[in-house]
């Protein structure tokens, strides 16, 4: 039985929108996480299945009980709906001493006193929060608040747990340290979890399954190792950190890889298992590109095992459509020209525009043809950098790349201009011209 | 809102019955029956008055008597010289003390909050203190100081010069009273805009090269402008208000304003003219709406509450030998805003006769004491004060809840009316409540009793009290009560247990300001209350009038005292409750 199911979900407030249609199952005891920026409708969500809001189109169940549905009228307040909760700015009511805020959902239950104290020890213990009954929530640091907040919303083991962005207000080394302690807190409850970030760090080392939502409808939904390396539209490609979005037209399409030529470039670049394994060229010598710590932890974890093809599907690759090529900053290299003529469908022919240091690693601005500009992030390997103004060679990671609809929206690209401004790279064609 | 507009008039057609109606449902959706009581409520107490003083001004009668409509007494009174002459005068009056009294309170403000002036310490508390001293005596004690030519300021000035030239009864004696007692709740309002203002922009145009003059002209005074535009229409609302500067102060020395011909069209003449007093409340009325109505296209409502930015930690400069001009202002504004009044005051309530330095004497106070009518007013004054107090919080606390509880248009309706109570000067809300009360046949009884006048303070400082718990309210979040909710509590238990606890401490506070607000107001129970049921204001102003400025004061100073046995008091029980919560 699924722990949650929203069907269709509509709100709005006045003629906004909030959530136009949205639909999606939560599995008992799974971990998901709603993903976006700010406005994308994930609090509102939440809000709704907590009962907070009122939903004005379609239905939520909660383990099989209907709690709302506009159509039937039937709407389940908050307190009959069995959760715990951890808001935003924490709530803790301050004329109540730690005590008082975790024991209050028991005592709306109205166990015996005995065993309301045992069990607010142990929770205050499970969060390392033993022996603070007696302070004022006040008197407590924002992580120790947040501890509190989290051992209020799962004394009352309810049936599921939702929070709302938790660890926003805090710094940035308390947020990893507390986001470990929210999953060991939801594997030892053994509950249903619903978290809501705008962080896409948090989403992939915390979450079973990733909800990204954009504009009050789903965009994708899939295992964090999913939206992290296959993100299936520009804006999830962008909201997880994809440095290069750039516009391309399919060439060849095979068993295993597509090739494509970037927009105002002449060479061709493999996406997929390249056939003759050339993008080794890419690989050789380079150490494993810098993964985020996010993605080591999820893998970690070996949630996720199975291999992700970098392609869409098959129907939607045909010769010559347009497309745009997603990749990585990382997962681009620079190389000697010198292999443009060994090895000349490896590469793209390029010039650097400009570079900036980034502690571990460069991060050059590099110009490929007439139209694209590439962002490549280099770790420091102890040989000089490259100066603008340096010909180089580009090369992708084909299995790193991935290939997605073009869309009308406007992508991030470096400005071009103004390094034609400054002569390194001679001005674009302009359109009248081509 | 449309209530009265589309949703209600006209045939349903067919074609347009279902938008209207859907409108309707609209308006009404989510108004449970609490916030419809609310609004009935709102409409009986907040604007029932008002638009009795408006119809008023067209009655042939007295209120309560009958008669027919006419626009007999409007135009007679609009045709009167010397209610132009008032006009005129109130506006003089109050334009004069506004100019004044903000520049001097933006002056204070900048030295507290910015600089390191010594004695800068001092000015906050003294404004609270000069802002909790009733105007009226504070004006009683200003009328003993320049009294001429016997009050403490000639006596000291002969004493040094060999003359005694001022009179307080003058027009100067007035402005400079009003800028004395105006300034402190300016000050009050400018202090934290000022002190929030943000330090780095006035260091990067420090750093571009401007003086620190040019940098207060070109920076912050523009970027304060909204603000202190707000506070100047306040002040200029007050202004216009002021019933009891002009009438101590200016009458004697035959200059009218607005309030104090309302006044005189009741009190002074007979029979007494109503439909006169109404006009000219009217005017006055339009006047301060239209002001009232500026200052909030101006700045929305956050000139009452306290305009902040974010709270920021910064360094006061030291401004040199300015310093000393700073403190000689601070020492100076205390003195004569402060210690000359109360010791005035004091003195003059032990002198046999006012204006005899020698042979000081208990007898004022045993007269005082003596007289039953005395001992009645303070008994009245203290039931007044608490229940019209406490009336007066809780319906504030009420409204505000309303207002962020329900999402229907109607919740607006109470805290609009309450709005518009800003625009109302003491003594129209008296004349107001007058009328309507009278004009009813169940409420006629209540004429004449203390309880017109405790509805009446009651009504008036609804919009004080509204001021005060807003914020704080606004303050609670309302994660605080969700999280209640989805922790098992159901919407009462939250309410109970979550809700009210946290606003309890500002429901006291309203209580407790609206409580010495409310005893100390002269312009609403000098219309209001008879002879049987005065309040301690309308004593002392009667004995003065009477020419007992002795015994005046010494009423005076017993309510002083009253007042700081119950200030001590409600901080002894806070500091108890405070030490129960630590303990």
């Amino acid at each position: 039985m699924e722990a949650l199911r929203l069907s269709s979900l509509v709100k709005r407030y006045g003629r906004v929108s909030a959530l136009r249609g949205l639909s999606l199952t939560v599995a008992e005891g799974e971990f998901v996480t709603l993903l976006g920026p700010s406005g994308c409708g994930k609090t509102t969500t939440l809000r709704c299945v907590a009962g907070l809001e009122r939903p004005d189109g379609g239905e939520i169940e909660i383990a099989g009980r209907l709690v709302a549905s506009a159509a039937r009228g039937v709407f389940v307040p908050p307190n009959r709906r069995d959760l715990g909760m951890v808001f935003q700015s924490y709530a803790l009511w301050p004329h109540m001493t730690v005590f008082g805020n975790v024991a209050y959902p028991l005592r709306i239950r109205r166990l015996p006193r005995r065993e309301i104290g045992a069990r607010v020890a142990e929770a205050l213990a499970s969060v390392g929060m033993a022996g603070y009954e007696r302070r004022a929530v006040g008197e407590l640091s924002g992580g120790q608040q947040q501890r509190v907040a989290l051992a209020r919303a799962l004394i009352g083991q309810p049936r599921m747990l939702l929070l709302d962005e938790p660890l926003s207000n805090l710094d940035a080394k308390l947020r990893i340290a507390l986001r470990k302690e929210i999953r060991a807190a939801h594997d030892r409850a053994a509950t249903t979890t619903i978290y809501v970030t705008h962080d896409q760090a948090e989403a992939i080392a915390l979450s079973d399954r990733v909800v990204v939502l954009h504009d009050g409808a789903i965009e994708q939904v899939g295992t964090p190792r999913e939206i992290y390396r296959r993100p299936a539209t520009p804006f999830v490609a962008e909201f997880v950190g994809f440095d290069n979005l750039l516009r391309a037209r399919i060439e060849d399409v095979t068993d295993e890889a597509v090739a494509v030529t970037l927009c105002g470039s002449r060479g061709r670049l493999w996406v997929g298992n390249r056939p003759g394994g050339e993008d080794r060229l890419c690989r050789r010598g380079a150490p494993e590109p810098q993964r985020k710590s996010a993605s080591r932890l999820a893998a970690d974890r070996g949630a996720i095992s199975e291999a992700i093809s970098p392609l869409p599907p098959r129907g939607r690759l045909t010769r010559s459509a347009r497309v745009l090529l997603a990749v990585r900053a990382e997962d681009i290299r620079l190389v000697d020209p010198a292999v443009l003529t060994s090895h000349p469908a490896g590469a793209l022919a390029g010039r650097v525009l400009a570079r900036a240091y980034a502690g571990e690693s460069w991060e050059y601005t590099v110009a490929v043809g007439d139209e694209a500009v590439v962002l490549a992030r280099e770790e420091q390997e102890g040989s000089p950098p490259r100066a603008p103004g340096d010909p180089v060679a580009v090369c992708f990671r084909a299995d790193r790349a991935v290939l997605l609809d073009a869309d009308s929206a406007d992508r991030r690209q470096p400005d071009r201009a103004q390094y034609e401004r400054r002569g390194l790279i001679s001005p674009a064609p302009s359109p009248g011209r081509r | 809102m449309g209530l009265s507009g589309p949703a209600l008039s006209g045939p349903p057609s067919g074609a347009t019955a279902l938008p209207r109606a859907r409108r309707l449902r609209d308006l009404l959706a989510g108004v449970g029956p609490g916030l419809l009581a609310l609004c009935g409520l709102s409409m009986v107490l907040f604007l029932w008055p008002v638009v009795m003083l408006v119809l008023g001004a067209f009655r042939t009668a007295p209120p309560g008597l009958g008669g027919r409509w006419t626009t007999a007494g409007f135009t007679a009174t609009l045709g009167d010289g010397s209610v132009w002459r008032a006009f005129a005068n109130s506006l003089l009056l109050s334009g004069a003390t506004v100019v004044v009294s903000t520049a001097l309170a933006l002056y204070l403000a900048w030295l507290t909050t910015r600089t390191r002036t010594p004695l800068r310490w001092l000015v906050t508390p003294m404004m609270v203190l000069i802002f909790a001293v009733p105007p009226l005596f504070f004006t009683l004690s200003w009328a003993m100081v320049g009294e001429y030519p016997v009050g403490l300021l000639d006596k000291a000035l002969e004493a040094l010069f060999g003359a005694a030239p001022v009179n307080v009864q003058s027009w100067p004696g007035m402005i400079g009273v009003s800028v004395l007692g105006a300034t402190a709740p300016e000050y009050l309002l400018l202090r934290g805009p000022v002190g929030a203002l943000d330090r780095s922009l006035h260091e990067a145009s420090l750093i571009c090269g401007a003086r620190r003059l040019r940098t207060f002209l070109r920076i912050e005074l523009p970027m304060l402008a909204p603000t202190v535009l707000g506070v100047v229409i306040l002040g200029f609302v007050l202004g216009l208000s002021l019933l009891t500067v002009p009438l101590l102060l200016g009458e004697p020395a035959g200059i009218f304003v607005l309030p104090t011909e309302i006044y005189r069209y009741i009190d002074g003449r007979t029979p007494a003219d109503y439909a006169g007093a109404s006009t000219i409340s009217l005017l006055l009325v339009t006047l301060t709406l239209i002001l009232v109505i500026a200052q909030w296209r101006l700045l929305g409502r956050r000139a009452f509450t306290s305009v902040g930015g974010r709270a920021y930690r910064h360094d006061p400069v030291d401004i040199g030998r300015w310093k000393w001009l700073g403190s000689t202002v601070i020492v100076l504004y205390g003195v004569f805003a402060l210690l000359l009044p109360l010791g005035q005051l004091v003195l003059g309530s032990l002198e046999p006769y006012f204006g005899v330095y020698s042979h000081l004497t208990l007898s004022n106070y045993a007269a005082v004491l003596r007289a039953p009518g005395v001992r009645s007013a303070f008994a009245t004054t203290l039931l007044v004060g608490v229940i019209a107090g406490f009336a007066a919080s809780a319906l504030a606390v009420w409204i505000t809840l309303a207002a962020r509880r329900s999402h229907s248009p109607l919740r607006r309706l109470p805290d609009l009316s309450v709005w518009l109570l800003w625009a109302l000067p003491g003594v129209t809300l008296g004349l107001g409540m007058i009328w309507a009360y009278l004009s009813v046949p169940g409420f006629r009884k209540l004429y004449a009793t203390e309880w017109i006048v405790l509805i009446a303070l009651t009504v008036g400082t609804t919009p004080i009290a509204a001021r005060a718990v807003s914020g704080p309210i606004a303050q609670i979040s309302t994660e605080l009560e969700e999280a209640a909710r989805t922790a098992g509590a159901s919407a009462r238990r939250a309410i109970l247990g979550i809700l009210l606890p946290l606003i309890l401490p500002s429901f006291l506070a309203g209580w407790f300001l609206c409580a010495i607000v409310s005893a100390g107001n002269l312009d609403i129970p000098i219309l209001l209350a008879s002879a049987s049921n005065q309040t301690v204001p309308l004593v002392a102003y009667n004995l003065y009038d009477n020419g007992e400025l002795a015994q005046a004061a010494a009423v005076f100073c017993l309510f002083i005292a009253a007042v700081a046995v119950l200030i001590g008091a409600g901080a002894a029980a806070r500091a108890a409750a405070v030490a129960h919560r630590r303990g």
